[in-house]
C-alpha cells in the first residue's frame, strides 16, 4: 500500500515522492546498472544512467502498477544501461547473442510477432532449471560476461558456457513453438 | 535477432546481484531533478516577485472581519494547476472544464490571528493573501471534483527568513492538523471527512523566501466537505529527527470551489461522454489502460481474480476502480464500464481476461451551472 501511495503522489507531480523513491531504490537500481555496465564504463556513467531511470519513472509513473515498481525499475535500469553501451559501441562480449533473422519481421504482423516473442522468452525461462535460468538471465539480461558469472556463482566457465548453449536452444525452440521461423533454418 | 533485444521486453527481479558501486541518493536526486527542470524549463511560469507593492485594502490591517473584496486572479485555474494535474499540455476543452469547475477567487477573511492584504501585482491586477506571524500565504487556485482537492498556494516567509535547501530524506510540509489526524490511508472509503493530505513543494529559484505548494487532500465525504481549510504551521519532516517547526500561524482558506453544487456531479442530467479506452497487453492479458486523452488512467486487472469493475472513480487525472481484491482511490460508482471482448461483444463478470479487448467508460458529467 505504501508503494501505491507513493505512485499516486508521483502521478500528481509530487517531487518529494520521487525523492523518497530515489532514497529507497537507488541501491537496487544502481546495482543493476552497475552490473550491466560493469567495468566497461566509469562510475559517472553508472550515476547518469541511474538518474535516467528515475527520470523515466517520473515521466511514466502512470504506467507503473502498484506492486510492480521493482519489476519496472529493473527493466528500465537494464535497458537504459544496455542502450548506453550500444550508443557508445561498447562490446558486450556475449556468447552467440545473434539468433538469426525471424521470417516476417517488419511486416504488418510485427506487433503480433513482438508479443509472441515476449511470451516465448517467458516460456523459455520457465522451462529452464536452476542454475541454468539464473546463468541465462545474468548473461543476456544483465549482460554479465561468462567470467563474471563464473566468479559470482562459483562455477567453472565451461559449465557456464554449456548452460548458455542449452538455454539458447530452449529459447529458439520456444520461439518456433510460438510460430516464429528463422530465415537461416 | 539478438537475444539481448528479446530480453529487453521482460523484467526480472529474481536474480540476487552482489552490491555494486555505492551510489549517493543525494547525487542521483540532484541529477534527476536537473533533468526534470530542464524538461519543464520551457514552460511559462507565472512569477510573483517578492517585495511587490502592498496596497492595503481599506483599513484591512487594522480591521478584523471579512474584507469582502472580490479580487480577480489574472491567470485561470487551468493555467495555475493544469500542468501540475496533467503533466502535459492541456487541450482547449480541458482548459475550459478546469476553469469552469475550479476557482481562483477566495473570500479571505481577517480575524484575530490573521490579516488579509490586497497586493498589487504591478500589471494592473491584484490578489489577496493572508498574513500571520509575518508569513504570507496566497491561495492561487483550487480544484475539487467531489473527491480530491488540489489547492495551489504561494508561501512567503518574513524578510529575515529563507527556505533552506533540505538534505536527504527531508521535506517541507504545510500542516493542516485536523486533516492529518486520521489513520493511515486505506485506499478505500473510510467514512471520515478527509483521508490524507499531502503537499508538493517547489522552492522559488528567484527568491529563497518563497515556496510554491500544491496541497492536496482526499475528501471522503463529498456531500459535506470542509468549508474552510485551516493551516497552522510549516514544518520540516526529517526521516531521522522527526518534525521541526519552521513557522507557526493561522491561515484560514475558505473554498467556495468545494461546494458540491459547484463541482462535477454524477449522475447528470446534462452531457454524456463515452470514451473507449484501449488496453495494454502483457503476455496476451490486458493489464493497464493506455493513456486516456482526458488524463492519466489508472485501472488494473489482476490476473487471478474475478473482476467486478463497478466502483470506478475519476478525479480529473485518474480513473481508478475497486475490485474484490484491492481498492484504488475512492470507490464511488460514478462510472459505468463495459468490458468489450475481442469480437466486440459486451462481456459479463467474471471475465476471461485473455478475451478482453478494451473498456468503454461511460461518464456522465455535469458541469456547474455557475462556477
Amino acid at each position: 500500500m505504501e508503494e501505491a501511495k507513493l505512485l499516486r503522489r508521483l502521478r500528481r507531480g509530487d517531487q518529494s515522492a520521487l525523492a523518497e523513491m530515489i532514497d529507497t531504490y537507488t541501491p537496487y537500481v544502481g546495482t543493476i546498472v552497475y552490473h550491466v555496465i560493469g567495468t566497461r564504463m566509469d562510475a559517472a556513467d553508472v550515476e547518469e544512467v541511474t538518474a535516467d531511470v528515475f527520470f523515466a519513472l517520473w515521466n511514466q509513473a502512470d504506467r507503473v502498477r502498484p506492486g510492480h515498481l521493482k519489476g519496472y525499475l529493473s527493466r528500465i535500469a537494464r535497458n537504459r544501461a544496455v542502450n548506453k553501451l550500444w550508443e557508445l559501441r561498447v562490446d558486450l562480449s556475449l556468447e552467440e547473442n545473434e539468433l538469426g533473422e525471424p521470417a516476417g519481421n517488419g511486416t504488418p504482423e510485427a506487433e503480433v510477432i513482438g508479443r509472441e516473442e515476449r511470451k516465448a522468452v517467458r516460456r523459455a525461462l520457465d522451462s529452464m532449471r536452476e542454475p541454468e535460468r539464473e546463468i541465462f538471465l545474468r548473461h543476456y539480461y544483465y549482460c554479465q560476461t561468462v567470467r563474471t558469472i563464473s566468479v559470482e556463482m562459483g562455477l567453472n566457465p565451461s559449465t557456464v558456457k554449456s548452460k548458455l548453449v542449452r538455454g539458447r536452444k530452449k529459447l529458439k525452440q520456444s520461439l518456433m513453438e510460438g510460430g516464429l521461423s528463422f530465415e537461416n533454418n | 535477432m539478438k537475444i539481448t533485444e528479446l530480453m529487453s521486453q521482460i523484467s526480472d527481479d529474481t536474480v540476487e546481484l552482489s552490491q555494486g558501486a555505492r551510489l549517493s541518493p543525494r547525487r542521483i536526486k540532484e541529477a534527476t531533478m536537473k533533468k526534470i527542470q530542464q524538461q519543464t524549463g520551457t514552460k511559462t511560469k507565472r512569477k510573483m516577485r517578492r517585495g511587490m507593492v502592498v496596497a492595503l485594502a481599506a483599513a484591512l490591517a487594522l480591521c478584523l472581519g471579512s474584507t469582502a473584496v472580490a479580487v480577480a486572479n489574472s491567470a485561470g485555474v487551468a493555467e495555475l494547476l493544469g500542468s501540475v494535474l496533467f503533466q502535459r499540455q492541456l487541450t482547449a476543452a480541458e482548459i475550459k472544464t478546469l476553469d469552469s469547475v475550479g476557482t481562483t477567487e477566495f473570500n479571505l477573511e481577517s480575524n484575530a490571528a490573521q490579516r488579509v492584504e490586497t497586493v498589487s501585482a504591478g500589471d494592473g491586477t491584484s490578489y489577496e493573501r493572508i498574513v500571520s506571524n509575518g508569513v504570507a500565504v496566497t491561495p492561487e487556485a483550487a480544484v475539487f471534483d467531489g473527491h480530491q482537492l488540489y489547492l495551489k498556494l504561494r508561501i512567503e516567509l518574513p524578510d529575515d527568513m529563507v527556505f533552506e535547501e533540505l538534505g536527504e530524506n527531508c521535506y517541507y510540509h504545510l500542516i493542516a492538523e485536523e486533516f492529518n489526524e486520521f489513520p493511515g490511508y486505506t485506499g478505500g472509503w473510510t467514512g471520515g471527512m478527509v483521508d490524507e493530505a499531502s503537499d508538493g513543494w517547489v522552492l522559488d529559484p528567484d527568491d529563497p523566501g518563497v515556496a510554491h505548494v500544491v496541497w492536496s487532500a482526499d475528501i471522503l465525504d463529498p456531500d459535506s466537505p470542509p468549508a474552510v481549510f485551516h493551516f497552522d504551521s510549516i514544518q520540516i519532516q526529517d526521516a531521522d529527527k522527526g518534525y521541526t517547526t519552521v513557522a507557526e500561524g493561522s491561515w484560514d482558506i475558505p473554498l467556495p470551489g468545494v461546494n458540491p453544487e459547484q463541482t462535477i456531479v454524477v449522475p447528470a442530467a446534462g452531457s454524456h461522454i463515452q470514451i473507449e479506452v484501449p488496453m495494454a497487453e502483457e503476455d496476451g492479458i490486458p493489464t493497464t489502460l493506455e493513456k486516456w486523452p482526458g488524463g492519466t488512467v489508472e485501472f488494473y486487472f489482476t490476473g487471478d481474480i474475478e473482476l467486478t469493475p463497478l466502483g470506478v472513480y475519476y478525479d480529473y487525472n485518474e480513473i481508478g476502480c475497486d475490485t474484490e481484491l484491492e481498492k484504488y482511490g475512492i470507490g464511488v460508482a460514478r462510472f459505468a464500464i463495459q468490458v468489450i471482448d475481442k469480437d466486440g461483444a459486451v462481456m459479463e463478470a467474471p471475465y476471461d481476461l485473455s478475451r478482453v479487448d478494451h473498456l468503454v467508460v461511460q461518464n456522465q458529467l455535469e458541469l456547474p451551472v455557475s462556477p
